[in-house]
C-alpha cells in the first residue's frame, strides 16, 4: 500500500501550486487533469524533486512516512519514478544505446564498487526491453533511430527497472502511435495490479476518463474538482479545469 | 515490491543480440572513429616513404612519443571534460604547477619522486576541484572559468618560482647528480629507461617512463569510462544534463569529479615534463592545452559532449605527434609546421561528421557523366 498526501506546493519566484492535496493508494491510478500551465507538470515534478527543494514547501506522506522531496536521485531510492514530460529534451541521451538509457536510473543496483555488472545490466534490460515489446533489432541500437512510440517505451523500460512503487506520468502516449498507446495502457494497468500507485497527467481527457480510478482537475494551481470514476464525464472536468472564478481569492 | 509483470503470451523477444556483428560493431565504437585511424597510418606511410629507417625506428619513435606523452596524459584529462560538454583550458598551467613544484620540492627540499609525484598530483587535483567548483557550483561556464584559472595558476606558479627556472640535475661536489635527482631522471630525461632488464615486446629492451606513464594513463581512463558508473555518467551529463538529472545523477558531482581528474593528470605529467626537459620552467606547459584540446578533436570526441573515447583521443595524440616527427625529420620549418597542424585538426572534424561520406558519394554521381550517359538518355527521344 502506497499512500502519497501532497499537502502543499510553493516555489519562490513564482507560485505555481497552492495547497494542492490529494492521496495515491497503491493499485490506484490518479489521473491529473487541466489545462496547460495549470501545475499538471509541476504537481510531478515537486514530488519527484525536480525542483531545489528549498523551493518545495510540502508535506508527503510516502507510506506512513514523511517523504521530503530532495532530489531525483533521493526519489528513486524512495521508490518513485517520473516519466518526464519531453522524452527527448528530459529523459533520453539520444546519441547512446538502448542499454544505456534504459539501464541509467538503475545503475546503482546494477554496478558492483563502482564497476558496471554488464552481463547482469545487458539481461535485465533484455528482460525490460522484451516486457514493454521494444522494436528494435538490438539493444544496442541507438535511441535516436527509434520511433517515437519505442522511445517512449525505452523511458519506461528505464523507470521501470528501478522497480518503482510511485509511478509519476507525464504525459506517457504524446506523440507516440495507436498501437504503442495501448500498450502504454496496458502496462499502466498491470502496474497498478501489481500493487504500484500511478499519477498520470494527460491533456486526452478521453484517456484519463478510460484509465483513471479517479481524476483531479487543477486550475491555476489549485485543485477545483475531483472526481470517481463513475461521475467523471468530459464536461465536468472541463468545467472544473475553466473554473477562474472558482478560486475567487486570487491576489 | 517488484515489478516482474507477468506477460501472458511472450510473442517473440524483439531485442534480441546478434551476436557476432553487433559485438564487432561495439568493439569498433570502443576503439574510436576509423576515420582516425586512417589519418593515423597515412602519416606513418608518408613518415615511412620519405625517411624509411630513419623515422621507422624504435629510438625514433619512443622519443617522438615520450616528447609527446605530458601533453597527451593532459588530453586524457581533457576528454573526460569534453564528453561532459566543458572545457578546461588550464590544464596547461596546471602541468606548469605540477612541474615547478616537483622540481623545487626536489631541490629544495631534498625529497625523492617517489614522495613528489603524489603531491604534484594532489596539487593538480587541487585546481581541477577549484575549476570543478567553479563550473558545477558558481554555474559559471567551464570556458570562462579555465580561462581564469589559467592566469590564476600560471601567477601561482610563477610567484612560486620568482620566474626563474629551476633545474633538476642537482650536481654533487663529486661531479656526479644526487640520488635523489637522478632517480628523477626516471621520470622523463630521454634516454632513461625502466626495467632495462626486462625484454618488452614492441620497445624492446627497457620501458621509457613517459610511454609507459601514457600508455597505463589511457588504458586506465578508457577502463572507467567504459566499465565504471562514474563513466557512464559522465556520457549522461555530456549527452543530456536534463535526463542526467532526472534518472537520479548528481550533475554537479560528477561535473566536480571530472575537473578533478583532469587536474590530476595534469599533477602527474608535471614531473614528467619538467624531468623531460631538466628543468622545470616557468612558462611550461604552456599553449599545451591547445594542443590537448587538438588531440581530442581529432580523436573523435564532438565538443557539445557525449561522444568521444579515450582510446579515440590516444589516436588523435598519436596522429599529432607522428605529424610532428615526420614534418620534423623533413625539415620542414617551423611556421609551416603550424599551419598543417591548424588544417590537419579542421580536416579531422570534417571528415568526422557522419555524413562526409555520403556526401562526397553524393557529390560525384552530381558529376555529369559524358557520352554513354548522355547517349542513352537521348534513345528514348529518338524513338
Amino acid at each position: 500500500m502506497q499512500e502519497l498526501d501532497l499537502v502543499g506546493d510553493r516555489r519562490a519566484g513564482r507560485s505555481a501550486l497552492h495547497g494542492v492535496h490529494f492521496t495515491a493508494h497503491g493499485g490506484e491510478i490518479v489521473g491529473i487533469a487541466g489545462l496547460m500551465g495549470s501545475g499538471r507538470s509541476e504537481v510531478l515534478q515537486s514530488i519527484y524533486g525536480g525542483y531545489a527543494h528549498r523551493d518545495v514547501h510540502a508535506r508527503i506522506l510516502l507510506n506512513g512516512k514523511v517523504y521530503r522531496p530532495r532530489s531525483p536521485h533521493y526519489a528513486i531510492t524512495r521508490g518513485l519514478a517520473l516519466v518526464a514530460e519531453d522524452r527527448k529534451g528530459q529523459s533520453l541521451v539520444l546519441d547512446n544505446t538502448i542499454a544505456f538509457n534504459a539501464s541509467l536510473a538503475a545503475l546503482p543496483e546494477l554496478t558492483r564498487f563502482g564497476i558496471v555488472r554488464r552481463r547482469l545490466l545487458r539481461a535485465a534490460v533484455r528482460e525490460s526491453t522484451a516486457e514493454l515489446r521494444v522494436k528494435a533489432p538490438t539493444i544496442d541500437t541507438t535511441v535516436r533511430n527509434l520511433s517515437g512510440g519505442n522511445q517512449q517505451k525505452v523511458v519506461l523500460a528505464k523507470c521501470l527497472m528501478t522497480t518503482p512503487s510511485v509511478v509519476l506520468l507525464d504525459e506517457p502516449t504524446r506523440g507516440i502511435d495507436v498501437g504503442a498507446k495501448a500498450e502504454v495502457h496496458e502496462l499502466m494497468n498491470q502496474l497498478a495490479a501489481n500493487g504500484s500507485a500511478l499519477i498520470v497527467v494527460s491533456s486526452e481527457l478521453p484517456e484519463l476518463l478510460a484509465m483513471c480510478d479517479r481524476i483531479l482537475v487543477l486550475c491555476e494551481g489549485r485543485v477545483t474538482g475531483e472526481f470517481s470514476r463513475a461521475d467523471a464525464t468530459q464536461e465536468r472536468i472541463l468545467d472544473a479545469a475553466m473554473a477562474r472564478n472558482g478560486g475567487a481569492e486570487t491576489e | 515490491m517488484s515489478t516482474d509483470v507477468q506477460t501472458p503470451e511472450q510473442d517473440s523477444p524483439p531485442a534480441e543480440e546478434l551476436d557476432a556483428t553487433s559485438r564487432f560493431r561495439r568493439s569498433l565504437s570502443l576503439l574510436g572513429s576509423l576515420q582516425g585511424y586512417i589519418g593515423l597510418v597515412l602519416i606513418i606511410m608518408i613518415g615511412i616513404i620519405t625517411k624509411g629507417q630513419t623515422f621507422w625506428n624504435q629510438e625514433n619513435l619512443t622519443n617522438a612519443i615520450g616528447g609527446y606523452a605530458a601533453p597527451g596524459i593532459l588530453a586524457v584529462g581533457e576528454t573526460l571534460v569534453i564528453l561532459t560538454a566543458g572545457i578546461d583550458l588550464s590544464v596547461g598551467s596546471m602541468l606548469g604547477l605540477g612541474s615547478m613544484v616537483s622540481a623545487m620540492l626536489l631541490v629544495r627540499h631534498g625529497m625523492s619522486p617517489i614522495e613528489i609525484l603524489p603531491i604534484s598530483m594532489a596539487v593538480g587535483a587541487l585546481c581541477g576541484f577549484c575549476n570543478g567548483i567553479g563550473t558545477a557550483w558558481l554555474r559559471i561556464q567551464s570556458f570562462v572559468v579555465t580561462l581564469a584559472m589559467l592566469n590564476v595558476i600560471r601567477g601561482v606558479d610563477r610567484q612560486l618560482s620568482d620566474n626563474v627556472s629551476v633545474g633538476t640535475q642537482i650536481v654533487q661536489s663529486n661531479g656526479s647528480l644526487t640520488a635523489n635527482s637522478k632517480a628523477f631522471q626516471a621520470y622523463g630525461t630521454p634516454g632513461h629507461k625502466l626495467f632495462s632488464g626486462v625484454n618488452f615486446p614492441i620497445f624492446g629492451k627497457g620501458i621509457y617512463y613517459p610511454v609507459l606513464a601514457l600508455i597505463v594513463v589511457v588504458i586506465v581512463f578508457q577502463l572507467l569510462l567504459s566499465k565504471s558508473k562514474l563513466g557512464r555518467h559522465i556520457y549522461a551529463v555530456g549527452g543530456n544534463p536534463t535526463a542526467a538529472r532526472l534518472s537520479g545523477i548528481n550533475v554537479m558531482a560528477v561535473t566536480i569529479t571530472v575537473f578533478t581528474l583532469c587536474g590530476l593528470l595534469a599533477g602527474f605529467a608535471g614531473p614528467i615534463d619538467a624531468a623531460y626537459n631538466a628543468s622545470a620552467d616557468p612558462l611550461a606547459g604552456t599553449s599545451y592545452e591547445l594542443d590537448a584540446i587538438a588531440a581530442v578533436v581529432i580523436g573523435g570526441a564532438s565538443l557539445s559532449g557525449g561522444r568521444g573515447t579515450v582510446v579515440g583521443t590516444f589516436v588523435g595524440v598519436l596522429i599529432l605527434t607522428f605529424l610532428d616527427n615526420v614534418l620534423g625529420l623533413n625539415s620542414v620549418s617551423d611556421n609551416a609546421q603550424l599551419i598543417i597542424k591548424g588544417l590537419i585538426v579542421i580536416a579531422a572534424v570534417v571528415i568526422q561528421r557522419p555524413d562526409f561520406f555520403r556526401s562526397i558519394v553524393s557529390a560525384l554521381r552530381r558529376i555529369p557523366i559524358p557520352t554513354r550517359a548522355r547517349q542513352s538518355t537521348s534513345t528514348p527521344e529518338e524513338s
